[in-house]
């Protein structure tokens, strides 16, 4: 009963004492902390030690990094009986333990759908959103949060785009057709063009403490492909609509 | 039968002329993006290096008890690095922390980009060692390691919506050359 007691009591303690994340982002509060090497590719690894004193409250005086380290005697991810407070801590995280954990793809679309104009730009859009995933990871169960974080166009014509946004509709934009957006593309020769993308996202994980830890490097999603005819466009002047004369030019 | 063909002819010759001479459609564009790119390395380099600096401008222009200065900070960032940005200052305005001082850009040089989505990457060195930041009770939060120049990693996007043609999308720490030691 004792047991079962002292469980509740950790499990609480953890839950409210973790530390903030605030000294640990993708983004460097360099007027605080001590900004970490943190790669941008996939082989860093992010820690994570929770310190879930019994009573004791959170020290602000300085913004430690949650990086604390565990005493010797104490297993990880185990409760240390032996000291007045309790250590948990929970596992290091890298962007390959997140294999299991798969963002959906990007929706690829584009306007006019499936033409383009030579000479004009063609609306390509990707969409993406931030997903949070359940799951158990590394024997823990954890909430696996994605970000879009950047986008990478391969318009098909060897012509690639790296961009912040995966762009919108030009309706949506409030402006007219044909006219340049974000990530439009104008193409210079007629033919069938195969467009994808591909959407990094950022990633952070929650081990029910509600704190979220970011997971240096980026997922990758790519869309399915999108495939664009585009057309040459000329224009005649003819002295009456195709409405009337079908067989003018151009009709 | 001549005057037919010939009729035919100068028909045919009129819609050429409608189709090609007289369309008015302006010459094909080069295959551009309409996000902005960049020509030379140098150029890149340039907008990286201007935007970084406006975000540091706009970090030293932050009154942590004004949120509505937190702003100019947010525009600089991809809203991947904005969203944890508005995390930061959202948290430094609720401890009712006050910040002093300004950061100083000592060094910025160019870096090869680590991620996929970056366009430029930069090196900075930047002395921190004027700012200050205290709780309601004066006492600094600053952690005591905290060095006088940090060493950071500045990675950057393109964006239409920028000014400078790229967003922030990571601001992390490094090591190597160029070192930032005295």
């Amino acid at each position: 009963m004792r047991r079962v007691a002292l469980g509740v009591v950790i499990l609480i303690t953890v839950l409210t004492l973790v530390p903030t994340d605030l000294a640990q982002a993708a983004l460097c509060n360099d007027a605080i902390e001590i900004c970490e090497i943190v790669n941008s590719g996939d082989q860093v690894d992010i820690a994570g030690s929770a310190i879930a004193p019994g009573h004791a409250e959170q020290d602000n005086s300085r913004m430690e990094s949650p990086r604390s380290t565990e005493p010797d005697d104490c297993a990880t991810a185990t409760v240390c009986r032996d000291m007045p407070y309790k250590i948990i801590s929970v596992p290091d995280v890298t962007i390959e333990d997140l294999a299991s954990f798969r963002p959906a793809a990007p929706t690829l679309t584009g306007e006019p759908f499936g033409f383009g104009v030579v000479g004009l730009p063609a609306n390509v859009v990707a969409a993406a959103s931030e997903q949070r995933l359940n799951g158990e990871l590394l024997g823990w169960d954890v909430t696996v949060r994605f970000r879009p974080a950047g986008y990478v166009f391969d318009y098909g014509d060897g012509t690639t785009l790296r961009t912040a946004t995966g762009g919108a509709a030009w309706a949506a934009a409030g402006q007219p057709q044909f006219t340049p957006t974000a990530t439009s593309h104008t193409y210079r020769a007629r033919g069938t063009y195969t467009a994808s993308a591909r959407v990094l996202y950022s990633a952070a994980v929650d081990f029910g403490s509600g704190v979220w830890r970011p997971v240096p490097g980026y997922v990758t999603a790519e869309s399915g492909a999108y495939r664009i005819e585009v057309l040459e466009a000329r224009t005649a002047l003819v002295d009456r609509t195709c409405a009337e004369d079908p067989r003018g030019p151009g009709c | 039968m001549l005057p037919r063909i010939v009729s035919g002819l100068v028909a045919l010759l009129l819609v050429g002329a409608m189709v090609t001479g007289c369309s008015g459609q302006p010459a094909p564009e080069p295959s551009t993006p309409s996000a902005p790119t960049f020509a030379t390395d140098e150029e890149a380099f340039a907008a990286a290096e201007e935007t970084y600096r406006a975000y540091v401008d706009a970090t030293n222009a932050v009154d942590l008890a004004d949120p509505a200065t937190f702003a100019s900070v947010f525009t600089l960032l991809t809203d991947d690095a904005a969203a944890d940005a508005r995390k930061q200052y959202s948290q430094m305005h609720a401890e009712a922390w006050r910040l002093s001082g300004a950061r100083q850009v000592v060094l910025v040089a160019v870096r090869e980009p680590t991620s996929e989505i970056s366009v430029a990457a930069l090196n900075v060195c930047l002395d921190v060692s004027d700012v200050e930041v205290v709780d309601p009770s004066g006492k600094s939060v600053v952690n005591t390691n905290r060095p006088d120049v940090q060493s950071i990693a500045v990675e950057l996007t393109s964006s239409a919506e920028s000014p400078t043609g790229l967003l922030i999308t990571s601001i992390d720490g490094r090591d190597g050359e160029p070192t930032c030691d005295g």
